[in-house]
């Protein structure tokens, strides 16, 4: 699973993808279910994590393991623009007005939320 | 791949310093899904997508004692945090310390053993008890594990000589022992000695519930045989057909 991994790119990516997520040490560590202490650690390169807390990490970033340790050089994002149902997708919406997008955004906001409810019971 | 420092590891990372460690509540945190099926054949399962991280455990819902569940589960954990993915374990190797046994089966029940019973804090509990079932029962009920699970972290961690043999199918199957325990337990026959009371059990007579003292030869050969044990029978809820404990 970890095969062909640099471990040096985990800290500068995770660091990254924290931030771009306006999230806090704390945060992160509170929704991947680990210290802040272990975060902080993993972040300033000082331990490597075992791979189920990557895991965690990696799904509270919303990132592959892959992209998190450098053996893809996509983020998830990435990797879905390439599907094409993605793609059509996205075209489909940029021909849409303002206020119809905006509907649509809100009906995903709504299944999604449906979703972790239906999850977490 | 040390599993005792992989378990160590992990426990750091998520904090955990209070017993009992409950492995399904590690599954919830860290968004690992977490089921019971029955299952015929196998105790548990991992199923790990390598390239999203997304997991499952899955328990067989038939296993009785609450404590070899929680083995279970943190059994495939050692497999997730080792790296060796997608396995399927079958009834005989959990817990298990035959020699047999695939390598990476052991291991994972070294590293389950470690996350269940961190050593540092079982070695306090350890060093102010003496063997026995009383003893044995009352730390599995504090750590939540199995008796079988305890019984042999009490055997890594004591300064008794005392052994774990466990007998299925009136022959020994295989034992273990603690450092300090100098004597050979006599493995080339396999058979039972009829003077045990494990061979009275495999015929139908109850054993007794306390200490008894029987000849050394009866289960034992080469260096340090010649002591009589003192010796204890039990059964384990999770291995159907016996398990001894003897002790000097």
């Amino acid at each position: 699973m970890l095969k062909g991994i640099d471990k040096n790119i985990l800290p500068k990516r995770m660091n990254e993808e924290r931030k771009k997520r306006g999230l806090t040490q704390a945060q992160l560590a509170e929704q991947s279910g680990v210290t802040p202490g272990a975060i902080s650690q993993i972040e300033n390169g000082q331990r490597f994590p075992t791979i189920p807390v990557l895991s965690g990490i990696a799904k509270a970033l919303g990132v592959s393991i892959d992209y998190l340790t450098g053996i893809s050089e996509k983020s998830e994002l990435e990797d879905l623009l390439q599907q094409e149902e993605v793609q059509t997708f996205f075209r489909g919406f940029q021909a849409l007005d303002p206020k119809d997008q905006e509907t649509i955004i809100k009906q995903i906001e709504f299944m999604r939320s449906k979703r972790r409810e239906a999850e977490e019971r | 791949m040390i599993p005792e420092a992989e378990a160590k590891k992990f426990l750091e990372e998520l904090g955990i310093t209070k017993l009992p460690v409950i492995p399904r509540d590690i599954c919830k945190r860290l968004g690992i899904l977490y089921c019971e099926e029955p299952l015929k054949n196998i105790d548990g399962f991992l199923i790990v997508d390598p390239k999203s991280g997304n997991s499952l455990i899955c328990v067989n819902s038939l296993i009785k004692e609450p404590g070899r569940k929680n083995f279970t589960v943190a059994h495939e954990l050692g497999h997730f945090c080792m790296d060796s993915l997608n396995q399927s374990c079958s009834k005989e190797v959990i817990e298990s310390r035959k020699q047999k046994n695939p390598p990476i089966e052991l291991m994972a029940n070294e590293y389950a053993a470690e996350l269940l019973m961190p050593t540092p804090i079982y070695q306090r509990l350890i060093n102010t008890r003496s063997p026995g079932w009383g003893n044995i029962k009352e730390l599995a009920a504090i750590g939540q594990t199995s008796l079988l699970s305890t019984a042999l972290k009490f055997i890594d961690l004591t300064d008794y000589a005392c052994a774990l043999i466990i007998s299925e199918g009136s022959q020994i199957s295989w034992f273990h022992k603690s450092e300090m325990f100098s004597a050979v337990i006599d493995m080339d026959s396999k058979i039972l000695s009829p003077h045990t009371y494990a061979y009275a059990a495999f015929n139908g007579l109850i054993p007794p519930n306390d200490f008894e003292t029987v000849k050394a030869d009866n289960w034992l050969s080469g260096r340090g045989s010649s002591l009589t044990p003192k010796f204890l029978n039990g059964r384990f809820p999770s291995i159907p057909m016996g398990r001894f404990l003897l002790c000097f």
